[in-house]
């Protein structure tokens, strides 16, 4: 932990103890997905579902590399990752993404079982979204590291959204696939680990 | 209740703002009635008056975002409809089981008149 750093943060306005429960549920969100998009991944198979897994990788992936830069900067701030997994779970920031129930013989609610999976897709990135815009906010012009770590986050998090949005035919497609998984291009600056 | 606000209520219905303060897409807490209710201004500019706890863990929805005609839980960011009160998400993802045991968010009455926001003391029905 850093003295300093926390500091200026709590000088700069911040509630401390608040940035850190966000901070925790922003890293229980990504920690879970990281596992669910594993379930969703394996599931995409057949002549449409291989082409998703692709996409499905590049975020899974990402999204680790999003637990991994969010961990150290919490830990900066004094904050601890939870000493039980189950607790860690439960206070993720999004809610969990389910294989949805007509992957499993069950009823589509959109008519399609890969359109169903899609959108669990696409709307866990938006809670993605939602998520970091409000750390932005909370901590624009008052903890510029913070701040930037949670920025470089959304930027992927808004492209993982238009990945997914384009598979379900949303609009003209910006994206390209990354040139390998967890290419992480925003992110990697902020990542201990060396991910290449 | 103050004796200011007693005058006030009419109807079952009580004066809490003024509409000007409530600008499109932000939110506000007022009490009524010994109650904390949040008032939400859709960005159509209709009202929308709701509890302040978020049905699935018990958060203060003050601290969350209007998004959509919908309320965000800073915590899990479940959304409501803020019309209906009926959860949004992750109601259209979750499976049946999980789906079905989701609760929906209390809305009160609400009307705009006169430049003032009224809230109803009575919950609209479901």
């Amino acid at each position: 932990m850093g003295k300093v750093a926390r500091e200026v943060v709590e000088k700069a306005g911040i509630n401390l103890e608040v940035l850190i429960k966000k901070l925790v549920a922003a890293a229980g969100a990504e920690f879970t997905t990281f596992y669910y998009y594993t379930i969703l991944r394996v599931a995409a198979i057949g002549m449409e579902g291989e082409g998703l897994k692709e996409i499905i990788e590049d975020a899974r992936i990402e999204d680790r590399n999003h637990f991994e830069a969010l961990v150290p900067r919490l830990y900066e701030l004094g904050g601890t990752l939870p000493r039980d997994i189950r607790g860690f779970a439960d206070v993720a920031g999004c809610p969990d993404a389910y294989l949805p129930d007509s992957l499993k013989g069950g009823k589509s609610p959109t008519g399609g079982s890969l359109k169903d999976l899609l959108t669990v897709l696409v709307e866990a990135e938006r809670c993605a979204i939602r998520c970091y815009t409000d750390l932005c906010q909370f901590t624009q012009g008052k903890d510029p590291r913070t701040y930037a770590i949670a920025a470089a986050i959304l930027n992927e998090e808004i492209e993982h959204e238009a990945w997914f949005s384009e598979f379900l035919g949303e609009g003209p497609s910006g994206h390209f696939r990354r040139g390998k998984p967890g290419a992480s291009p925003y992110v990697a600056p902020f990542m201990t680990a060396d991910h290449k | 209740m103050s004796s200011a606000n007693d005058a006030l209520a009419r109807g079952g219905w009580q004066r809490v703002l003024a509409g000007a303060d409530l600008k499109p897409g932000s939110l506000a807490k007022v009490v009524v009635g010994g109650r904390e209710v949040l008032l939400a201004r859709l960005e159509d500019g209709t009202v929308s008056a709701a509890s302040p706890v978020c049905p699935h863990r018990g958060e203060d929805l003050s601290g969350g975002m209007v998004y959509m005609g919908a309320i965000d839980c800073p915590l899990h960011h479940y959304l409501y409809d803020l019309r209906t009160g009926k959860n949004r998400y992750p109601r259209n993802v979750f499976p049946a089981d999980l789906a079905a045991r989701l609760r929906p968010l209390l809305l009160y009455r609400v009307k705009e008149e006169d430049g003032w926001i009224w809230v109803g003391s009575r919950e609209a029905p479901p």
